[in-house]
Formats: structure tokens, sequence, C-alpha cells
């Protein structure tokens, strides 16, 4: 059964309050690069790129972090393949970079994001912002920019759905079979 | 997981796209289309001329952005099929799915509008999406997705989608049997309503209060239905009945394009209603909740477009259902566009095409960025019906006046004002009563329990009926309980019958000529108060200096200085309206429909408006029929939305000084008075249909031109016809008829005239009569040749060569394949007014079509 | 009914017939094309020594009822109308507008032709006016000595705290003449909610330990309010989040550097498209604006402008780059309005939760 908890408003909303956030944070967005953790990170870093870009009308950098094969919803799973990042039109090196994904779960495919970034060079920074945070961590990680925070149970699953591959931008919490 | 192939948005075009993306999912339309707009088919109960002129609108918008269309359409009376703005047309019945398919197939379409074809069209596009068809052939929907087409034709999933949505409906249940209909209103309880599953034609809604109503009401229905299923409804009868409609473009912005109120509760078919906006009485909060629901539902049904959702409101328990949702073009657009001046046929055809509304750019005549501006009214208007029971009564017909809410009403009148007051009783003028109808003591006579019976149960006459009750001392509080009509109403009646006294015990003064004035009197009333004759009044008033200023129909309530070309009267302090040039035609067009020809004659009217036009002079036009197309702002360069009597045509001839005025031929009081005044009329003949027409009789005509004008023989046969109801042809072959003896005194105007030869006499009686307005329907659509537009040039000594040529070429050989024929459409009168005689005749007509064995392209020589 | 006149500072007359208080009045004039809404509109205190002509046609059909007082005390000098609908009074209506205006003090002056009224006000800006008796020498000598104040926030806010319980976030009002719209749609999302006076330093609103705090809209020109006020809301915004409202959103903008202007033509109404820049969408919020943010003289460095008004190009939102503090000119408490501009308290309530979270 799915239940919806975010609508498509209060995504919006969400990112919208997620970007100003990046510009407070960050005194500005001269230095700023953002990367999406694919497939729905990736639209939500597109987004939240446009918001900049409408408001102070520069383009940001977004790159695409694949983490294919790597399941942080599964517990004891160890990655197969290492994740990658592609599309980035620049080098990460003194770059404030923020990752942006769809859900903060345990809190490993963020290690190894973080871990592919760090083999790209040297950031000068590390943020991460999340649209949902669902909770039960299993790594020291923490968003800097959360879009809501909804606590699950373990059972439950939290399902992200956004216009550009789904049809519809909502925030849905599965229980039971699907 | 397969790899997603999408690119890193790096670019400013790329950005754009993806912003586009997030806000919304519908599509825009690409270059590289062809487009079919589906046409309206023949007019026909609640089908003036509204659609004609949003689908004129449309293909000017399609034709400006470029885009390739063709217009499928079978109405004679159109308009548009004769001015398409560069698409190409199709002659072909565009309620009929297997001629769309046939035209989708042989055009190469790839998008369909069906937003300016009514409910036909989201019926026929229903078919064609049924089988799959528009999958298919990856054919796709402007303004509305296909599952959005699929609720509209299905009441009951819409009701389950908006329950879902979480907006109040009506507790409904479909039936398939008399027997669960009864379990159903056992259930709910009645009174219920009763409506066809997929009906054919426009579906009804009928109130059933017993178990007696209820078995009639579903044998019709049962009837109707296509697919042999009924709803039963809950009965909301007695709430406050509102419209709201919003526009909504391709990115989700979505604002209010305004809002009307029914000052009849639910339980009187809209259509029927005395109609008001802006909302009378409403408190902001029930105005923005409603707002946002008509927001939310467009929303949810992705509309690219307009959209009026109607409202049951019921104040005291602060709740509200959604009774109706129309996400297409229709007689609640037609009147708010003409109420605000807002464009809204312009900007919905600009937003269906993908443009966002900030891009849409409007005429120099609006302030920049009036598209964005939610219209804003500082005047008041109000809709009134029309009921043509007197035609029946006249031929010994027995009809119910009673209101329902079946739609009995057949046209209607529009008053602005900067009063209620005002604006009702320039409505009421408009519909040109007879001056006993209008009379305030018309109803005296009238018994007490009728007069009560009547109040709760309305007829057509209500106004006069609240009035005699106001007149009898009822109390605002009694009659609203009365006739569930906000009390706010009644206070208004009240003043209006007040004045009515103070009026008739001050005969002859000044002071309150000019009260009477400013409230809304005419001089006829006037007159009647004073017993004296409108004249009198009008010479009193014009001495006196009261006289009319005209004040602009616009959208910003005075904010911005929008110089929209359209105008009332009032009797204030300024005049906004300046005379145009020298070289000016005035055109009084058809106002409110009867029975009959009434879109024959806004389409005769719109192509002499469109002539002079073409003709280099200005023109400027007076209606009051909120569905005409003559009144859109694109033919001509003036409007006034004014009634149409004699002192309401002198002032605007005061002021504007036409060198002609055009008038209708059957405007003989107008054309007299006008005439008296030594004003150049220049008259379009016309005529009903002729008596032998209205006894069913089968016929033969010649139709000729007279004039001596333009050198040619005179009269000139152009054509030759045959009737036999309801079929009217255009005939190849002489017919072996007399030829033309025509009277001379029968023909008194240059113009058209026909000359009927009845079977029944064999073929010779003879009588020659003008030609009524239908016939041209006929003979433009048949010959491909634009009479009207002949008739204005020689009316205005402009003949060209080529028109002498066609004139006598002799009698005429129709130029497409074969005989063509227009065929008057059954209209389901006897069932609506519940007549105990059949309505048959002309007279009781209300549309036609051309019949067509196959689509073809129709071309017409302008 | 009794004949009176409306008297306007450039010398002309009109004559109408009146309705509510049979006082004379004073005030500046401005028109509010506004549909619905006339008894939240009269009863705003931003209305303090204004006439109100109405471009609707009709109000007062709907009388007046409990749920759309936004003051508790009107202090708008008058209403101009074309007509004023008399009402039955029942439950719902415990008042008519022609008595609710006498129970208040207030003149309203109906049968005026305000259509060509507003289109001189539209080019006329600022005019003085009066409803009067007699439009003698007399009342134009009256009108032309009148000195309006230039305090109306001392004289519509309040004089001391008060509080309005609830059992969320904490919010501190700064009440410059504060609307109850603002109260309602804080209590919606149940914040406990303190209103102060104006003249309230930074350090004993800090002292509340406040989540957020609301600069309330109000009359006027907030460049009359002194300077000691910019220096509290500087200090403010740097400690917790903070959102301004009308004459609060002028106060923030003057607070970070921005200069105020008078609007060529104050804009009152609720139909003109916003746009949000962020998301490029568009809404529409009641408006009523006399003064405006000078685009010219906004530090970017310092402020974001958030939203427009596409029509006049006026600055309708600004935040603070560094700090989560915002503005909105427009009024989003929807009272009366649109309701999509209440967003901006779900914004707001947002930015004080997350704050909540973090301390």
């Amino acid at each position: 059964m799915a239940k919806e908890v975010v609508d498509a408003m209060a995504m919006q909303r969400a990112l919208t309050r997620i970007t100003y956030e990046i510009i407070e944070r960050n005194r500005g967005i001269g230095n700023l690069v953002l990367i999406g953790v694919k497939t729905r990170g990736v639209y939500l870093a597109d987004r939240i790129a446009s918001r900049l870009h409408q408001l102070e009308d520069t383009v940001v950098p977004v790159g695409q972090l694949d983490v294919s094969g790597y399941r942080d919803d599964i517990a004891n799973s160890e990655p197969t393949t290492k994740a990658a990042i592609s599309n980035l039109s620049t080098s990460v090196t003194d770059k404030k970079v923020v990752l942006v994904d769809d859900v903060l779960f345990t809190g490993r495919t963020i290690r190894a994001a973080m871990d592919a970034i760090m083999d790209l060079g040297r950031p000068n920074s590390i943020n991460l912002a999340v649209l949902v945070d669902r909770g039960h961590r299993e790594l020291p990680i923490r968003a800097d920019f959360v879009g809501k925070n909804i606590p699950t149970a373990q059972n439950e699953r939290i399902q992200v759905s956004v216009n550009e591959v789904d049809g519809k931008d909502s925030v849905e919490i599965i229980t039971g079979k699907d | 997981m397969a790899e997603e192939t999408s690119q890193g948005a790096q670019t400013t075009a790329q950005l754009a796209a993806f912003n586009q993306a997030e806000h919304s999912a519908e599509k825009t339309a690409s270059v590289h289309q062809r487009l079919l707009v589906i046409g309206d088919g023949p007019n026909d109960f609640g089908h003036e001329t509204e659609l004609d002129a949003a689908t004129y609108q449309t293909l000017s918008v399609l034709h400006k952005h470029n885009y390739d269309t063709v217009y499928l359409n079978n109405n004679p009376f159109s308009f548009s099929m004769e001015n398409a703005c560069g698409a190409t047309v199709i002659m072909g019945d565009p309620s009929d799915a297997a001629t769309v398919r046939q035209v989708i197939e042989s055009e190469h379409i790839t998008s369909i509008v069906p937003t300016v074809g009514g409910l036909t069209a989201m019926r026929t596009v229903e078919e064609l999406i049924a089988h799959d068809y528009l999958d298919d052939k990856h054919i796709n929907v402007l303004g509305m997705p296909l599952t959005t087409v699929r609720l509209i034709n299905n009441p009951a999933l819409m009701n389950q989608t908006l329950r879902d949505l979480g907006e109040p409906v009506i507790t409904s249940q479909v039936a398939s049997t008399t027997s669960d209909a009864f379990d159903i209103a056992r259930q709910v309880g009645f009174p219920v309503i009763v409506k066809s599953v997929a009906p054919r034609g426009e579906g009804d809604r009928v109130l059933a209060e017993n178990a007696d109503q209820l078995d009639v009401a579903l044998s019709a229905a049962f009837e109707r239905s296509r697919t042999r299923q009924v709803i039963v409804d809950q009965s909301i009868v007695g709430l406050k009945e509102v419209s709201f409609e919003v526009l909504r473009d391709a990115r989700g912005t979505e604002l209010l394009l305004g809002a009307m109120e029914d000052m009849d509760p639910v339980g009187i078919h809209a259509a029927d209603s005395i109609e008001v906006t802006p909302i009378q009485t409403l408190t902001d909060r029930e105005y923005q909740k409603l707002r946002q629901a008509a927001f939310r539902v467009a929303r949810r049904l992705h509309i690219v477009g307009v959209m009026h959702v109607q409202f049951a409101l019921d104040p005291v328990l602060d709740n509200y259902f959604i009774m109706k949702v129309n996400p297409y073009y229709d007689r609640v657009s037609a009147m708010l566009s003409r109420a605000s001046g807002y464009p809204i046929a312009l900007v919905a055809a600009n937003v269906m095409t993908g443009i966002s509304l900030p891009e849409v750019r409007l005429s120099s005549r609006f302030a920049k960025r009036t598209a964005l501006i939610e219209p804003v009214l500082d005047h008041v208007v109000v809709r009134f019906p029309i009921f043509a029971f007197d035609e029946a009564e006249r031929r010994g017909v027995k009809v119910d006046r009673q209101l329902t809410t079946v739609q009995k009403s057949v046209g209607a009148t529009l008053g602005i004002g900067r009063s209620l007051e005002e604006a009702m009783l320039k409505a009421m003028r408009a519909a040109h009563y007879h001056n006993r109808d209008f009379a305030f003591d018309a109803l005296s006579k009238l018994s007490d329990n009728d007069l009560i019976q009547q109040l709760i149960h309305p007829h057509d006459n209500r106004m006069m009926l609240l009035l005699e009750a106001i007149r009898r001392g009822y109390q605002s509080d009694e009659l609203a309980e009365l006739t569930q009509i906000d009390e706010f109403y009644f206070h208004k009646l009240r003043n209006i019958y007040n004045l009515e006294v103070d009026i008739a015990a001050h005969a002859g003064s000044e002071e309150w000529l000019q009260r009477a004035k400013y409230y809304g009197f005419s001089d006829g009333l006037i007159a009647q108060l004073w017993q004296t004759n409108a004249d009198a009044v009008m010479n009193q008033a014009h001495t006196a200096g009261i006289i009319p200023t005209y004040k602009t129909v616009e959208p910003t309530a005075g904010e911005f200085s929008e110089v929209v070309p359209t105008f009332y009267s009032t009797y204030e302090l300024e005049n906004e309206s300046r005379p145009l040039a020298d070289n000016t035609a005035l055109v009084v067009t058809t106002g409110a429909f009867r029975l009959g020809d009434g879109a024959a004659g806004e389409y005769v009217m719109s192509t002499v408006i469109s002539e002079l036009h073409q003709q280099g002079i200005k023109t400027v036009v007076v209606n009051n029929n909120p569905n005409a197309i003559s009144l859109i702002p694109q033919l001509t360069d003036k409007q006034y939305l004014e009634p149409q009597e004699i002192s309401d045509i002198l002032s605007i001839i005061d002021l504007e000084h036409p060198r002609w005025v055009f008038v209708p031929g059957n405007r003989l009081k107008l054309i007299g008075a006008l005439r008296l005044r030594h004003i150049n009329v220049v008259v379009i003949n016309k005529d009903k249909a002729s008596k032998a027409a209205q006894d069913g009789d089968q016929f033969l005509t010649r139709v000729v031109y007279h004039t001596n004008k333009i050198g040619v023989a005179d009269p000139v046969e152009i054509a030759q016809t045959a009737y036999h109801a309801p079929t009217h042809r255009l005939v190849v072959d002489n017919q072996g008829v007399p030829g033309i003896d025509a009277e001379p005194g029968s023909m008194r105007q240059s113009g058209f005239y026909n000359t009927l030869f009845s079977a029944f006499s064999g073929h010779s009686r003879m009588v020659t009569t003008a030609l009524p307005f239908p016939e041209f329907g006929l003979l433009n659509k048949g010959t491909g040749i634009n009479w009207i537009r002949m008739l204005v040039r020689a009316l205005l000594d402009k003949t060209t060569a080529a028109d002498r040529r066609d004139f006598s070429q002799g009698p005429f050989i129709t130029a497409t394949r074969g005989d063509v024929e227009m065929v008057d459409i059954p209209v389901d009168l006897d069932t609506r007014w519940r007549a105990n005689l059949p309505l048959a005749g002309a007279q009781f007509k209300l549309g036609a079509k051309i019949n067509v064995k196959f689509p073809y392209e129709f071309k017409i020589i302008n | 009914m009794t004949e009176r006149y409306l008297i306007l500072s450039d010398g002309t007359a009109y004559k109408g017939q009146a309705f509510g208080s049979p006082a004379t009045t004073s005030g500046t004039i401005v028109f509010n094309t506004s549909v619905t809404g006339y008894q939240e509109i009269i009863t705003d205190p931003i209305y303090h020594n204004q006439i109100i002509v109405f471009t609707t046609p009709t109000i007062g059909a709907v009388g007046v009822n409990h749920e759309s007082y936004e003051s508790i005390l009107p202090t708008a000098k008058g209403v101009v109308v074309r007509e004023v609908a008399e009402v039955s009074t029942n439950r719902q209506r415990s008042l008519s507008l022609d008595q609710f205006l006498r129970v208040h003090n207030i003149p309203g002056i109906s049968g005026i032709d305000t259509r060509q009224l507003v289109r001189k006000l539209r080019t006329h800006n600022g005019l003085n006016a009066s409803i009067v008796d007699v439009a003698d020498e007399h009342a134009f000598d009256q009108l032309n000595a009148i000195v309006l104040t230039n305090q109306q926030v001392s004289q519509v806010a309040t004089p001391r705290p008060y509080a309005n319980p609830g059992m969320g976030h904490n919010i501190v009002v700064m009440d410059f003449g504060l609307k109850s719209g603002i109260l309602r749609e804080l209590a919606v999302r149940d914040a406990n909610v303190t209103v102060v006076p104006y003249t309230t330093t930074a350090d004993d609103i800090l002292n509340l330990d406040p989540d957020g705090i609301i600069l309330s809209s109000g009359p006027g020109d907030p460049r009359d309010l002194g300077k000691d006020i910019l220096t509290t809301i500087k200090t403010l915004e740097t400690r917790v989040p903070l959102l301004g409202i009308g004459l609060g959103h002028e106060l923030f903008a003057l607070a970070n550097g921005a200069t105020i202007q008078r609007l060529p033509v104050a804009h009152q109404g609720m139909n003109h498209p916003i746009r949000e820049i962020i998301t490029n969408q568009i809404m529409y919020a009641a408006q009523a604006e006399e003064y405006g943010v000078d685009r010219d003289s906004i530090n970017r460095d310092q402020l974001l402008i958030t939203h427009i008004d596409l029509i006049d190009g006026s600055i309708q939102g600004l935040r603070h780059r560094d700090y989560p503090a915002f503005s909105v000119q427009f009024f989003p408490d929807a009272a009366p309005g649109p309701w999509e501009a209440t967003q901006v308290f779900d914004d707001f309530i947002e930015l004080t939760g997350i704050r909540g979270e973090q301390h």
C-alpha cells in the first residue's frame, strides 16, 4: 500500500528551501558543484541547479554519480562495482561540492559517493542534500540540507517519484508487498 | 538496471528544459504538426454562435503561429468555414467518428483540437480513443490528456476522480434497470436527479420528487442513453449555483477568469437562470475556496486552456458540491469574455499550443501582460434567458412553462450597468419583451394562490412575478424562503419597485427622469409609468441633456488605461467613447436568439461586417447577445453591448455619426424610426421562412438578385432550390418551373429574393419573398461563392467585374460535387417544453447541417 | 436618502448619498480593485487615515460577519462606492455594512462615478479627500489645511505585548499595525505567538527565545519609523529566522541598505501576477502598496530578489543571502485574497522548525 507523504507542491517547496540554504551556507554559489546520485538524485540536482540559475543567472555544473549495483536498502550488501561520476564538465578540486540524493537511509551510498568524489580530486568541502531523511543510519553520516524528515519502520519503503521519469512528483511510503 | 542516457544539464537551454519538466508533464506543441480543429456541427439548444466565435479566434491564433491547420465542419451558418484564416476547410460531419478518421488519414493529422467544438467534439474524440485509434496513430489531443477526455464523457468516473481529489461531489450511482434506479432513490431519498450515461445530444438532468416522476424520468433517460444506463443523483435543489472559469497553461500557471452566480437556485438549469457577474453574494472566504477548488480540478485533469466548474454552494453549512466540469469553450466562457473584455478564446488558443501565459501577446489595445491579470469588473453584468413559449402558444400548442433542470430557454441577452438594477433592467429590455409583458402591472390579475405556486415553481416570467409579489407586500425574507433566491436580490428588486412607484408619482419630473435613467429604466417603461409615449420621454431626456455616458468594458476596473473599444451605456459623469472616423458603418446584429434563424442571422450580419471591413470602412456593432460572434472584438472596430431599442440606437448614432446604419430586414420598426430621422439605413433584406415551409409543403424556388445599379439584368436568377422537409437542395438542372415574373412590389430594395412554386399547387402558386437568412448558408456553402459579400459590395456601389460575372452566369450550376443538401436538424422542443401537440415547422428549428456523402475540401470566393 | 459630497484636494466635488456614519471625515484617497472582501479591507489597519474607493460596483451584500475582522477597531476614514447593498441581518450577518460603519464612526458615500474617480486617481497620486455635507469653500479650505499624521503605526499598533498561545513553534510578532489574518495563519499552524510593540528592543525579543520573528504589515511610510527599529531588525535577522510582511518587508529592506520610494500610483487589489523567481511560478495575492523597494538600491551581495510583480515590475519579495530571513510585499494571509499566497507561512514555519531542531 502506498501513502503519499509529500505532494508535488511540497516537493517543490522543499527543493526551493534547500536551494536557499545552499546559498546561505556557501555564502554564494561561485565555487559550487552539484553531484546527483542516479537516478532521481540527478533530477533533483538539476532542479536545484535550475533554481540557482533562476536566482543568480549562473550555471552551476551538475555531475552524475552512478551507484548501480550498490544497494543501500538491503542490509549487509557490499558494493559489486565502484560508484563513478560522469558528465561533470569541471574538476572537483577546490570546489564546494553538494551531493544530492533522494533518500538518506543507512548512509552507505553516501560513503561510496564521497569515495568516488575524493578519487576525482580534492574538493574544498562536501555537503549533503537529501529530499527525504528516513532515519536508520549505519554510518556517522548526516545531511546538511534535508527536504523532509520522515521517520520510517525498517520494513517500510520510501518511494520518491519525479516528473521527469515517473510522470509525477511525490514521496510515498510503501508498506507490505507492492 | 538499464543505463540511463540522460545528459548532464550544463547549459541554460537544458536547464530550462528541466525546469519545464518539473512544472508539468504536459507536452508542448512541436512545429511540425498538422492540426485538426473539430467543428461545432449544427446549432441546437444551448449552442448558438459562441463556438463559431471561439473557432474563428482559435484559427487566427493558429495561423499567427504558423500552424498547419485543418477545420472540419458541416454547419451551414459557420462564419469560420468561410473565414478560416488560412486553414484548410473540410466539409464533413465533425460528430461522426468515421468521418473524422477519414479526415485524419487523408490529411495526415498529427493533433486534434477538441476545445471549440463543444461537448459533441469531446464525444467524438472519446469514440476515437475507444479503439486505441489515436494511440495507434500517435495522435495527441491539445488542451488535455486523453484520460481527461474520457472523464468528461463518463460522469461516474469523473465523480470518482473528484472524490479521490477530496472534492465534494453529489452521491451518484449508475443504474442499468428501473428497479436498480428505484433502489438508489430509496437509499438516498427523494428528490433525486436522473440523467443518462453517454446521452445522445446534450445530457439532461431531470428532477424527480416522487415515484411517478421517477418512472417518467427513467424511461426518457434510458431511451437517451447510448449504453442504456442512467445515473441517479442525490438532489441538491435549492443550493446556490455558481460558475468559476479558470485558465491554466502548460507550465501550471493558473488564473481565475471570472465567476458568475445564478440568481436562481440549483434546480433551474443554469442556462435558464438569471446569471450575474461579478459574484455578488459570496464572502471572500467562500470565493477563494471555490477558486482554489477549481484550480485543484484543473491541475488534476492536466488542463491546458480554459475550464468551467459549476458549484452548488450551501452558505449555511459552509460546504459545496462540484456539479459540472467543462474543460472546453462554452457559454460561460463567452459570457465572461464579453463581461470583462478579457479575450478568453484568444488566450486559451495561445496557451493550448504550449505558449506560457507570460509569453502570450495580445493586441496593443491591451496593457502589457493583461493576459496575466485576473479580470476584475467595475460594472455589473446580468444574463437574462429568453424563452419562446409564446411562439408555441400562438399556434395553439400548450407547453409547460415551469423552469426545471431541463434547459428550456432558446437564447439570452446581457445587460451591463453600474448597478444591479441598471444591468437587470437593461437585460430585460434587451430581451425585447412585448410591452404588454414588460408592464409592471402585467400580473395584477394573478390569484394569490397562483402567485405562491409560481414563486415555488417559477415560470419564464419570474422577474415580473417577483416584482408583483413585492407589490403585494411580501417581505424579502418570506420571498427568499419561498424561492430560495438570496435576499440580496429582493432588496434590489424592491428598490426597482420603489423607483417605479416614485417615478409614476412624478410624471414629467426631470429629476426623476434622471434618476430613472440612472437605474436603467427605458424610455418605454418610463412612458408607461407616465402614461405618455416613448418618443416624448426620449425628447424630454434629450432636451434636458440626460444622455448616456459610455464606459469601457475592460478587465482591470480602471486600474490601467486599456483602450479596448467595447462600451456600455450608463448615466454618469464621464463618457469614454470617442467617435470613430467619418467612414463608419453602424451594424445592428441579431440580438438574442429566439427560435428559427438566430444563428443564420449572426452568420449573415457577421459576414456583412467582415465585408465592410474589407472595403476599408470602420465598423461599429451593437448587440446584446453574449454568444454572438458579431461581438468578438476581432471583427469590428468598436462594440456596443447595448439593448437595441430605438433610443439605444439613436444615442449611439448621436455619438458616432455613422455614414451607414446596416439593419437586418425584419427590424421594421427600427428601420422606420431611423428613416423618419433621415438616417442612411441600409437594409439587409430578409424574411422568415415562408408560410409554405412552415406547413411542411414541398416546393421549388428560384433565387434572384434584384437591383438596378450594378449593370446586370434585373432581377437576375442565381440559383434554383428544392425544399422537401427537412431538406433544402441546390438544384443543378432547370426544374421546368415558370420563368420569373416577380411582383415588383415584393422587391422593394436591392437584395436577394426567392420565388416559391408549391408542389401542392402543381408548381404554379407563386410567392416572392426576401430570401430567408438560412438560405444563405445553402447558397454560400453550396456554390463556394459568398453572395452576402457580393450583396454588401452592391449596396456600397462597389461591385467588381468578378461579381458581375457571377451574377450574370444565369441560372447557377453548382460548382461543387453534385447536389448540395442542407438539412434542418430536429429539435427536441416537444419533450423539453412538454408540448401537447408536435411543434413542427421551420420557425421551431434551431440549426441545420450540410449533408455530405464524402468529406471534401470547401473553398469559397470571398 | 441624505445627499453628501466627496471633495478632493484638486478642487473637484462629487455628489452622492450618505451611508454609515454622518460624521465629516478626511484622509488620503486610494482605490482598491478587489471584487470580494470589503469587510477585511475596511478593517485592515493599513487603511489608517485613508478613504477607500471600491471599484467593484456593489459592496455590502454579505453584511459584516465575525470571521472577517482584520482588526477590532477599524481606522479607515471613509468608504466610497457606486452602490451599497442593503442586507437582512441574521445569524451569519450580525450587522449590515451601513450599521457597522455607523458603529465605528466611518462615513460612507455611494452613487459616485467611481470609474471616473479611479481614472483620475491613477494619474493624480496622493490626493486628499473629505466626505462632507456641503461642498463649499469652507469645506475645501478645511481639506487643504488638513495635516495627516505620519505616526500611523503608533496609532494602530499595540502598546503592550500580549500572547496568542499555541502548542507549536514560538513566534514573536512585532506589531506595526498587525492584521488578524497573520495571527489566523499562525494559529492554523499551531504557533505559540507573542505579539510585541514595534518599539521592543532586540534583547527583549530574544529573551522570549523565539523560533521565528514576524515583522507585521502596517500603515504609512516606513521611513517615518526611525533608525532604532532598523538596528533591531539587523540584530534579529542574524539570530532568528525572520519574515517581513508589507510594511515589515519595507523595513527589512531598509535595514539591509535598500531605499524605499513612493509608488507613482498606489496599487491595491488582488489580481496582479506575482512571479516567484526561483521556481518561475506565478501566483496571485492581495496587495496594498503605496511604497515600494527601489530595485536599483538593493545590494545584491546581501539581498536576493525573490518575487516580482509582473505587471508593474515592483519588488514583491526579498531574502537575505546569509541568514534565514525573508520578506514579502504582498499579503500572504489571504484575508482577503487568493489562498496560494499562504504558502509563505508554511515556508516560514518550516524554516523556524529546522532552526529549532538545530538549537
